[in-house]
């Protein structure tokens, strides 16, 4: 049986890239990943059995996620952290301006866009992993497409200013 | 995909990558685990309290019979420390030291002229800290402090790394553990050590390991048969805490029937234990007593049958956890000598 100290040292850093891609912040992200694994741990033993043990836990982590904003009565406003200093890299805040962006977003759409464009599910999965259907997340892919069109294209102006 | 589509799945891809290294994901997940299964703990046998009977004690002429409620001895964590470790809490942290930890100010090892080594100690803020120059300026040990006073170290909460510098003993192990009114810091030889006290760090909820409540107005109901120990400041939040074990608790129950009833209006004094200052309550299935020491009214208040008693050394020195440091006024029945002494 795979170890879950040897798992999560393996698998961790991955977790918490798609936690921090979610909520904007190392610290709300550790939050969410050490409560998934937190709930894993007990649970160890079986989960290592399921056909895909990975996908078990980020889906996990992105529960962990909606119950954190549900919880606070979904007053999240995730801001990105700062990056310190400047950036000369256009790319950079090429990306950055697209996170922050997709960070603005309510939270459920925010969740669909993040796993249909960052972890690459289809539809039928991510209606899987959060317990909707479907056409609900193709609904909400939708919606959050719509806004990041007029809000990238508004930055995109304003750059041009 | 679209343009637009391809700028999302590159920006987060790009943001993932500079995203910065999380702490130790391990750790912190076995801590929640513990703390999870304190809290439930917690919350079963204050509902049990009702109608819990202690357990081959009486109390006030109680039948003694079958106890109620779950067994604080039960371990309750996954990487647990050994099970002769003590649990300490300083208001809504506790941590878990091994036995031959004493108490103290921190500083002790220097003012009593001993070896680093010898003087492992478990410190809070109003322990007694001898106005010293010594390098370093505290020894090893779990060292409560306040997060406001400016003191915790450079580091990331909850990893333990290697130590350079004066304060502490050099290359020592340190890492620290915090909430918002309280953080521990803990100091070891060796990293395993550090480690495992460090891992043992939990924020409480309402009520720590030992059964006492983080605010001295919260109350923790007990089902157990062992005497919960609560000191509490001025301010309301606890102190310290002990779990007695049962034939500890046997006595303290026995020294507190034995106290002197207080009778007549003219020896009622101090309503409520905010009135008559720092306080102690003691509490186990069945009944709590709040131990009070305030100028001109050295008393024991009691729920549960025998109502309030005058104070006695018998009493107070139950009431005094090892590593209790203080004063009293006058008129205050000492005892002769208090428990870890």
């Amino acid at each position: 049986m795979v170890d879950f100290d040897e798992w999560v040292a393996a698998r961790g850093d991955g977790l918490f890239r798609l936690a921090y891609v979610l909520t904007g912040n190392r610290a709300d992200a550790e939050d969410v990943v050490q409560d998934a694994l937190s709930r894993a741990l007990p649970r160890w033993s079986r989960i290592v059995e399921v056909d895909d043990p990975d996908a078990y836990v980020r889906r996990m982590v992105v529960n962990a996620h909606t119950s954190r904003w549900r919880k606070w009565g979904r007053r999240e406003s995730p801001v990105a952290e700062v990056r310190l200093g400047e950036t000369s890299e256009p790319e950079v805040e090429e990306q950055d301006m697209v996170w922050r962006a997709c960070l603005a977003l309510p939270p459920d759409q925010r969740v669909a866009v993040v796993l249909r464009y960052y972890e690459h599910r289809e539809y039928a999965e991510i209606a899987d992993l959060t317990g909707v259907r479907e056409g609900t997340v193709r609904s909400r892919v939708s919606r959050g497409l719509a806004t990041l069109r007029h809000t990238l294209g508004t930055e995109l102006e304003d750059d041009d200013e | 995909m679209s343009d637009l589509e391809t700028r999302l799945s590159e920006g987060l891809a790009g943001t993932a990558e500079r995203a910065p290294h999380p702490g130790d994901l391990t750790t912190g997940a076995r801590a929640r685990l513990r703390r999870r299964r304190r809290s439930t703990t917690a919350v079963v046998a204050a509902a049990l309290a009702v109608v819990a009977i202690p357990v081959g004690l009486t109390f006030v002429g109680q039948e003694s019979g079958d106890g109620g409620g779950p067994d604080r001895r039960e371990p309750s964590t996954v990487a647990s420390a050994p099970d002769d470790w003590r649990t300490e809490t300083w208001r809504d942290l506790s941590v878990d030291v091994p036995p031959e930890w004493g108490f103290g100010g921190g500083t002790d090892w220097c003012a009593d002229g001993r070896d680093l080594d010898e003087a492992l100690q478990l410190s809070r803020p109003s322990g007694i800290v001898p106005a010293i120059a010594c390098t370093p300026a505290f020894g090893y040990g779990a060292h409560f402090l306040e997060p406001s006073s400016g003191e915790l170290p450079p580091g990331t909460e909850g990893v333990v790394q290697p130590y350079r510098g004066d304060r502490y003993p050099d290359d020592a192990w340190i890492g620290y553990a915090s909430t918002q009114q309280t953080a521990v810091w803990v100091v070891a030889a060796d990293r395993t050590t550090a480690r495992l006290v460090l891992d043992s760090a939990t924020p409480v909820g309402e009520v720590d390991a030992n059964g006492c409540a983080t605010r001295i107005e919260m109350g923790a109901p007990s089902a157990n048969a062992e005497v919960s120990v609560c000191r509490y400041s001025s301010d309301g939040w606890l102190e310290q805490s002990e779990l007695l074990a049962v034939d500890d608790s046997r006595a303290a129950i026995t020294a507190m029937e034995s106290a002197p009833p207080l009778g007549g209006a003219g020896e009622m004094c101090g309503a409520s234990l905010a009135d008559a200052g720092p306080g102690v309550v003691l509490g186990a299935a069945g009944f709590t007593a709040q131990v009070s020491w305030g100028p001109g009214c050295p008393m024991v208040t009691v729920t549960g049958g025998i109502g309030a008693r005058r104070l006695t050394a018998d009493v107070l020195y139950w009431a005094l956890s090892p590593g209790w440091s203080g004063s009293f006024p006058a008129g205050v029945p000492v005892p002769e000598r208090l428990r870890g002494q």
